[in-house]
């Protein structure tokens, strides 16, 4: 029988010959940090959803550049290895399993092709991330082969602006004022140091300083700002995790604790189900999503049991202390853990965050249950400002969480859900739910349905749930998406989400809904050349613009966001990659007159063949008439950063970096950009960031070793 | 024949005469069309009589349906329908009858269809319309005679083009403001991804409204149980459906929302005649 799957599998590797030569190719020429385009495009999104320019999303693909590095075995992966990757819907990790199951382990990686729902495409992105190996042992056998098998990784990352900031300047004398300028000098310095010995430990450290931040030195000095360190084991037996230090958690579909990113709404349409991975090292370099303590994941058969303990000191706004100086009541938290003005640094580490809870999962062939509890106490009196908005925010100083989710497969359905209650000192517990079915009709089609209703006093401070708004709180949607691939070479991905707000939001001064639509449609003619389409509309509704006293009800008005794309990647030799995008954006806002902004970019990458480096650049013209039209678009950096810079007013970006490999071990990048603007004297004005000038200019250089 | 002729005269007495209605946009389409964001212009069923009589060309079974649906809850918006075919020796005839509304306001519709096919990928359907409105409190009621016209051409082995003209004579309501029946214009495609799988896309355009733009598809399961979603464009609505096939029954429903109004649901209700023995 094995002889026959034999040659079987080698008709099938000679009948792609192709496939074959595309995936070598792939898996030579692209660096482990280069993200696929649809990555790019879902962090695009995502940035677009939630403001945020250069959030730090290394841990969304730490796993992906880990794989990189220790392909994963698909025979013996398991359901949690293949979820891990990340790159797999839970109907392909299905059937891959039952065909192991059935058939015994893959022979060869082209065995793949043969499982029901993967495709060349999918299997294209998975290989350079896994490889199939018969006979393996997943222990180390001596001490020899776990030194081996160990691997060191120090990076130091520099970045800065340029051009002067009025917040580095010396104060106008007439207004004098310290308190408008920054601490600190305008260098952002990141340096990181892991040692880590696949599927048994990770040991890291890491320091960084932002722009304004002080870098104390000298005996009061404590260097950078933030510190993080992490000690994380895992086994194969009873114990399956132990952190200690700086770490994460995610469970279930992330109602009560899921404390890293996650993406909601991407290009791809059917992907919307969490898949949470318990306990993790914090390896991130964001100052403030880290849990510090520590936590146990224990293993008994089917059943696993994990407990976690976190303390933590927030930065938050006080507005009441005692005659002892002791912080009694706060107003808002702050989340962006940024301490570069003596206001910032004031509300520095002034509210104690105690946070404990476990999770205790049952997991079975199909199904897979979970319940989660956690409560989390805070050292003062959290008072948000008494504004019809915060009217169900979260008060006092402790908060309950329970929660219970659950995955069940059925033939070619995944049900997956999640309800959740909250606990503050209101009478009645607040409640979450998510529910989400996904369907996989035909290897070509896929749909999936999810539904999630989060009350507006529903609180956790660690949740990270599908939602419109970026919080579990205040929300109410039902969304609809559709991949539909009728060529191999046509790909479509539709989705549609309804959403409407039970109360009301900072800006928002009633109840109200939204939608958002979203289409696309990609053409790969050949495996040099991809080319996408995509359209979105969004109805959001908001306060009108000249609305600004905070006393004065407003009624908001509904707005409409149109976006369209058009993407082209082609590869016209093996060594230079082209990229060009022209994107057009329409928005009626709220009083209703129309904005138009158009984007138009062209990038390239070199990377010669036998040359230890590669050289990428593009150059962008926008035009839009303001930030409410502005356009968000992935920027390739320098190892580590994932920047997707937002452009409005009228202007143009240069953008190069260089990236070179010495003596093999020894990887240097260097950036540089410069937006030049041509309607505007000053940049940011009014803020500390203002420039006296037309361009901005930042360069950033990193150096990783690796021994 | 006789027999058959008088049943969808009982359903339509069993599905409330007191309110039956007709009119452009209040037109009972059938469950079927309705779980698909009504993208329903290029499904080959009785509610062809609806959507593009064209489609009756493709029918090969004598079918009756009955659908009735409660937009919102609000009775006084409920329709009701009734649609049924006869595949003919050459051609296939269609019979609609439609209502909507209250005794305050009522549409009503009969159309009389006849579908012919065109070699073996093309079909072209018309169809007669006697429309009636009227409006309670001594305004009186008004009645025309209107068309349609409808086509469908087979692009490939499984993608089919569906086009649908309605009222092109611009047929008159009142002549107070020069008020007319609306002209629609319909165009869809549908994609048979597998014999499993339908995808139906469409747009459509009348004289006062904008454009509308719907898409759906249904999924059968099982073979006794089809599953749909689509989207309908303006008013911008989700809508899910269930189909169920049980030898000659057939029983679609829907749940459509709306995201102000809420909910809006329907079934219809269908017998497919076996071919005569």
């Amino acid at each position: 029988m094995r002889t026959f799957r034999f040659v079987v599998c080698l008709i099938i590797e000679f009948s792609f010959q192709s496939v074959h030569a595309q995936v070598d190719s792939l898996i030579l020429k692209e660096p482990e940090y280069m993200l696929t385009e649809v990555m790019q495009e879902n962090l695009e999104m995502q940035s677009e959803a939630s403001g945020a320019e250069d959030e730090d999303y290394s841990e969304l693909f730490e796993n992906l550049v880990y794989f990189r590095n220790h392909q994963l075995n698909i025979n013996t992966a398991g359901k949690e290895g293949l979820q891990e990757l990340g790159l797999l819907n839970p109907i392909q990790i299905n059937a891959l399993l039952e065909h192991i199951h059935i058939n015994g382990p893959l022979l060869s990686i082209y065995e793949l092709q043969s499982i029901e729902y993967f495709d060349i495409p999918s299997i294209r992105t998975i290989l350079p991330y896994v490889r199939v190996i018969t006979r393996e042992s997943d222990t180390y056998q001596s001490l020899k082969d776990l030194l081996k098998n160990t691997s060191q990784q120090f990076d130091l990352r520099y970045a800065r602006v340029l051009e002067t900031q009025k917040g580095y300047t010396l104060p106008n004398s007439r207004s004098a004022n310290s308190g408008s300028r920054f601490v600190g000098s305008p260098d952002q310095v990141l340096a990181s140091y892991q040692s880590s010995i696949p599927n048994l430990t990770s040991l890291g450290f890491s320091g960084r300083k932002d722009p304004g931040e002080r870098f104390s030195v000298g005996q009061s000095g404590k260097g950078f700002d933030f510190y993080s360190m992490h000690l994380f084991i895992q086994t194969k037996g009873i114990i399956k995790a132990l952190a200690f230090g700086d770490f994460a958690m995610s469970f279930g579909q992330g109602l009560v604790a899921w404390s890293g990113l996650a993406l909601s709404k991407t290009a791809e349409a059917c992907i919307v189900e969490r898949t949470g991975a318990g306990l993790k090292p914090y390896t991130s370099s964001s100052k403030t999503r880290n849990l510090r303590g520590g936590g146990v994941s224990l293993r008994f058969g089917l059943l696993e049991a994990t407990a976690f303990y976190s303390y933590k000191l927030l930065d938050a706004t006080v507005s009441d202390t005692s005659i002892g100086g002791k912080v009694m009541t706060v107003r808002t938290i702050q989340t962006t853990g940024i301490h570069a003005t003596p206001s910032e640094l004031q509300s520095a580490n002034t509210l104690p965050e105690e946070t404990a809870g476990g999770h205790l999962a049952l997991s079975l062939h199909k199904l897979v249950m979970g319940v989660t509890a956690m409560q989390t106490r805070f050292g003062a009196d959290v008072e948000p400002k008494p504004v019809p908005y915060n009217l169900f925010e979260f008060r006092g100083k402790e908060l309950m969480n329970a929660g219970a989710d659950y995955n069940l497969v059925i033939r070619n359905l995944i049900f997956f859900g999640e309800g959740a209650l909250s606990k503050d000192q209101r009478e009645h517990p607040n409640t979450a739910f998510l529910q989400g079915v996904l369907v996989a009709a035909d290897p070509r089609m896929s749909f999936t349905i999810l539904y999630r209703n989060y009350s507006p006093a529903y609180h956790s401070f660690f949740s990270n749930a599908f939602s419109e708004g970026g919080k579990t709180s205040n929300e109410q949607g039902i969304y609809w998406g559709l991949t539909l691939k009728p060529r191999s070479q046509l790909s479509i991905s539709v989705f549609c989400d309804y959403v409407s707000y039970p109360w009301l939001k900072y800006r928002v001064d009633a109840p109200v809904t939204g939608n958002d639509f979203f289409a696309k449609i990609s053409w790969n003619p050949d495996k040099r050349t991809e080319i996408y389409l995509f359209f979105r509309r969004k109805l959001s509704a908001l306060d009108p613009p000249a609305a600004n006293d905070p006393d004065e009800i407003n009624f908001p008005l509904p707005g409409i966001q149109t976006n369209y794309r058009l993407n082209i990647i082609t590869q016209p030799s093996t060594v230079i990659r082209l990229k060009t995008r022209v994107e057009l954006i329409w928005k009626t806002d709220s009083v209703q007159s129309l904005e138009q902004g158009f984007l138009l970019s062209a990038s390239f990458s070199i990377k010669p063949k036998k040359r230890p480096f590669s050289l990428t650049g593009s150059y962008t013209i926008f035009d839009t008439p303001s930030g409410n039209t502005r356009i968000y678009a992935y920027e390739q950096g320098v190892p580590g950063t994932y920047s997707t810079p937002s452009y409005s007013g009228r202007g143009s970006r240069f953008t190069g970096l260089i990236q070179t490999k010495t003596f093999r071990k020894i990887q240097i990048s260097l950036s540089f950009t410069r937006t030049f603007y041509d309607d505007r004297q000053v940049i940011g004005i009014g803020t500390l960031n203002q420039i006296n000038g037309r361009h901005k200019s930042e360069v950033q250089c990193n150096l990783r070793m690796k021994f | 024949m006789q027999s058959r002729a008088i049943c969808p005269l009982l359903l339509l007495l069993v599905f409330g005469l007191n309110s039956l209605t007709a009119g452009n946009d209040n037109l009972a389409g059938g469950a079927r069309a309705a779980g698909m964001g009504d993208a329903g212009l290029c499904l080959e069923d009785v509610w062809c009589t609806r959507h593009n009589q064209a489609g009756l060309a493709f029918i090969k079974k004598t079918e009756l349906s009955s659908s009735f649906e409660v937009p919102f809850g609000l009775t006084d918006l409920q329709t009701g329908g009734v649609a049924y075919a006869i595949p003919l020796y050459k051609g296939t005839i269609g019979l609609n009858l439609s209502s909507f509304g209250s005794q305050d306001y009522q549409e009503n519709k009969i159309g009389l269809a006849y579908a012919l096919k065109i070699g073996s990928h093309c079909s072209a359907g018309m169809q007669l319309d006697y429309l009636r409105t009227g409006i309670a409190e001594g305004y009186g009621t008004r009645n025309a005679v209107a068309g349609e016209l409808g086509l469908e051409v087979l692009l490939s082995k499984n993608l089919k083009l569906g086009l649908h003209l309605n009222n092109p004579t611009r047929t008159s309501l009142a002549e107070y403001n020069d008020e007319r029946y609306p002209t629609v214009l319909r165009a869809g495609l549908l994609y048979c991804l597998s014999q499993k799988i339908n995808l139906a896309a469409e747009t459509e355009k009348d004289n006062a409204n904008l454009p509308i733009f719907r898409g759906g598809f249904e999924y059968s399961l099982v073979q006794s149980l089809i599953v749909r979603a689509g989207l309908n464009g303006n008013p911008t609505m989700f809508c899910f459906g269930a189909g169920f096939r049980m030898k000659n029954l057939i029983i679609d429903t829907v749940v459509s929302l709306h995201p102000i109004l809420g909910f809006n649901t329907g079934i219809s209700i269908g017998y497919v005649f076996n071919p005569k023995a």
